[in-house]
């Protein structure tokens, strides 16, 4: 067992192999002991994060578990992979169920994840702020991500006409 | 660091996240999307504008945003690539050119720009008109890992190689058979390697100590291999228009040649007629063992006897073989006991031919045909666990079939058995 303690103190018990899940801690292991302190990493982030790592730690040691090898056999019939744990859609349903979160809490988990190299959940976070911009209009992505727009009507302007094709609708 | 307050959505904290992620965001972004954040605030005024990855793909820029003009569609990709790459500053690791664009010229330019850029991987994709003659300027890009290319027209001379080239993908592209042994030859770190529908040659040596992955698809050409020590995965799909390529009386079957020459091979998947031409010929009577074969997948004929005693050749010199997945090829059902028939249900069992098979998948089942070799399996595999069946989609019902499998006897107590959801057969998805 490995200790993962918070910025705030909160002290979290966890398996090696979720805790594996980021590389960094792998790291530390090899060479300290096996409490670690995270003080950049409140308990309630750090809470989300081990959520993530122990789904992700049990489904990747079984990578042949019979549903997952099933789905992926049916979903395709050359069967090139089982192994890949994103082809696994029980999986891929379980995180997009996990990223149903606010902006604040995406980001306090990705700022998280990337601090704890965790490259799959960075990802996934990733992917999901990027396609709450996808497609949008300027003025929507500002109201939703509280941006304060400082420049001057003329300003803008003049950048929509810089790279006018991207301002088209088509 | 300042301290952030957590949960309250009021703050902008988007624009204040490390400028690494920020990067992330915008490469996850069409090419367009990300452009259009420039105009967020002055924060993301340039933000767009160093990303290390640009691409231009019809998915973005179709043919339609032109009303199908060639001829405008042309001046307008010409004009916006030239923009974008004015105003982008930095490094381009990446780039990808995916639509049909016939202006040669440009890409010329563009190429001579990257290559002066740190550039690491160039997608060039075209699908018709001219094939594009590459420019020597491609030749120099020393810190190229990834080149993919369709339709081009590629002639590697005083090529010095590419040294940290890993992955070489190739799409009809013109390239003479020696041009592209030497192209191999000359990338010492190559890795995973794709032909596509190369135009004409008549055969290819694979020679590369670092060669992990070949994928070959296109006419039949005498492919041979020397000096493969690492190569893992070989995926072979083979169209044949006559019977001239076919190995003459007394030589061993192609399959078991190549065999010999892959001393890390795991994994083998024959698509098209690549099984048919492979086995056709001698069977190898002694055996050598291939103990690092673990998954063999590929298209059979279980009415061609010959076929069929290639695969017992083949179980029998890979032992350690855990998954086998076949997939018939059509044929009309037969009405009578055939010879085949005769053969599988005449097997007795062989020692140790599938002792540590755990997977089998026979896809493509239309008639009876097909089970005897189930059944032969069943009953000589002591650790099977799951044997998946996927019926053909012109078959009418399955319950005959399904009726007839479930009464086979099983040596292993685990073997289950799983009908596989019926779906259109689509040959190309084995290779997308």
């Amino acid at each position: 067992m490995i200790k993962l303690v918070s910025g705030d103190g909160a002290e979290f018990e966890v398996e090696e192999e979720v805790a594996f899940q980021s590389k960094i801690i792998k790291d530390i292991v090899a060479d300290a002991d096996d409490v670690i302190p995270l003080p950049t990493v409140s308990s309630k982030v750090l809470i989300q994060v081990i959520e993530y790592c122990r789904k992700h730690a049990a489904v990747n040691s079984f990578p042949l578990s019979p549903s997952s090898s099933a789905a992926a056999a049916a979903s395709s019939s050359s069967s090139i992979s089982y192994s890949k744990p994103v082809s696994d859609p029980a999986l891929r349903a379980w995180d997009n169920e996990f990223v149903k979160l606010n902006n604040s809490s995406l980001f306090d988990i990705v700022i998280a994840a990337n601090y704890l190299d965790i490259e799959e959940l960075v990802d996934l976070v990733l992917e999901t702020v990027a396609d709450r911009i996808k497609g949008k209009q300027a003025q929507e992505i500002r109201r939703q991500f509280n941006i304060e727009n400082d420049f001057t009507p003329e300003e803008e302007e003049a950048l929509r006409r810089e790279n006018s094709w991207a301002f088209q609708n088509n | 660091m300042s301290s952030i307050v957590i949960g309250n959505n009021t703050l902008d904290r988007i624009s204040h996240l490390p400028p690494n992620i920020i990067e992330q965001i915008l490469m996850r972004l069409p090419l367009r999307d990300a452009i259009r954040t420039s105009i967020l605030s002055h924060d993301w005024r340039y933000a767009w504008s160093s990303i290390p990855h640009l691409a231009f793909s019809w998915q973005e820029f179709p043919l339609s945003i032109c009303n199908y003009s060639q001829v405008n569609f042309d001046r307008k990709l010409v004009d916006i690539i030239h923009q974008v790459l004015l105003l982008h500053q930095g490094p381009i690791h990446r780039f990808e050119l995916s639509i049909q664009l016939r202006s040669s010229k440009d890409i010329d330019g563009w190429l001579l720009f990257l290559s002066r850029n740190d550039i690491r991987e160039i997608i060039l994709h075209r699908w018709e008109g001219e094939v594009y003659k590459l420019p020597s300027c491609l030749l120099s890009c020393k810190g190229l890992r990834s080149l993919s290319l369709h339709r081009c027209m590629f002639r590697p001379v005083h090529f010095q190689g590419f040294p940290r080239l890993a992955s070489l993908f190739l799409r009809s592209v013109a390239i003479s058979q020696d041009g592209l042994e030497a192209l191999i030859t000359a990338c010492p770190l190559l890795n995973k390697l794709c032909l596509i529908d190369m135009f004409d040659f008549g055969g290819l040596k694979v020679c590369s100590p670092s060669l992990v992955n070949l994928t070959f698809v296109g006419e039949h050409i005498d492919l041979s291999f020397e000096n493969v020590p690492l190569l893992a995965t070989l995926s072979v799909s083979l169209t044949v228009k006559s019977d001239k390529y076919y190995a003459a009386p007394g030589v061993i079957c192609k399959l078991f040649r190549i065999l010999y020459h892959l001393p890390s091979i795991k994994k083998i998947v024959l698509g098209g007629q690549a099984f048919k031409v492979w086995t056709y010929g001698e069977l190898p009577i002694q055996l050598p063992c291939t103990y690092q074969l673990k998954h063999f997948h590929a298209t059979v004929n279980f009415k061609d006897m010959q076929e069929m005693f290639a695969i017992v050749s083949l179980c029998r010199s890979c032992p350690l073989l855990v998954t086998l997945e076949l997939e018939a090829r059509f044929v009309m059902p037969a009405n009578h006991e055939t010879p085949v028939e005769k053969f599988w249900n005449s097997q007795q069992s062989f020692d140790c031919l599938f002792s540590q098979l755990k997977i089998l998948e026979i896809t493509g089942v239309s008639c009876i045909l097909e089970l005897p070799f189930l059944k032969f399996v069943l009953a000589n595999a002591p650790v099977l666990e799951t044997a998946y069946i996927g019926f053909d989609y012109r078959l009418k019902t399955e319950l005959d079939i399904t009726r007839e499998m479930i009464k086979f006897r099983r040596l292993s107590p685990a073997a289950e058995i799983k009908i596989l959801k019926r779906k259109f057969r689509n040959a190309s998805s084995m290779w997308a």
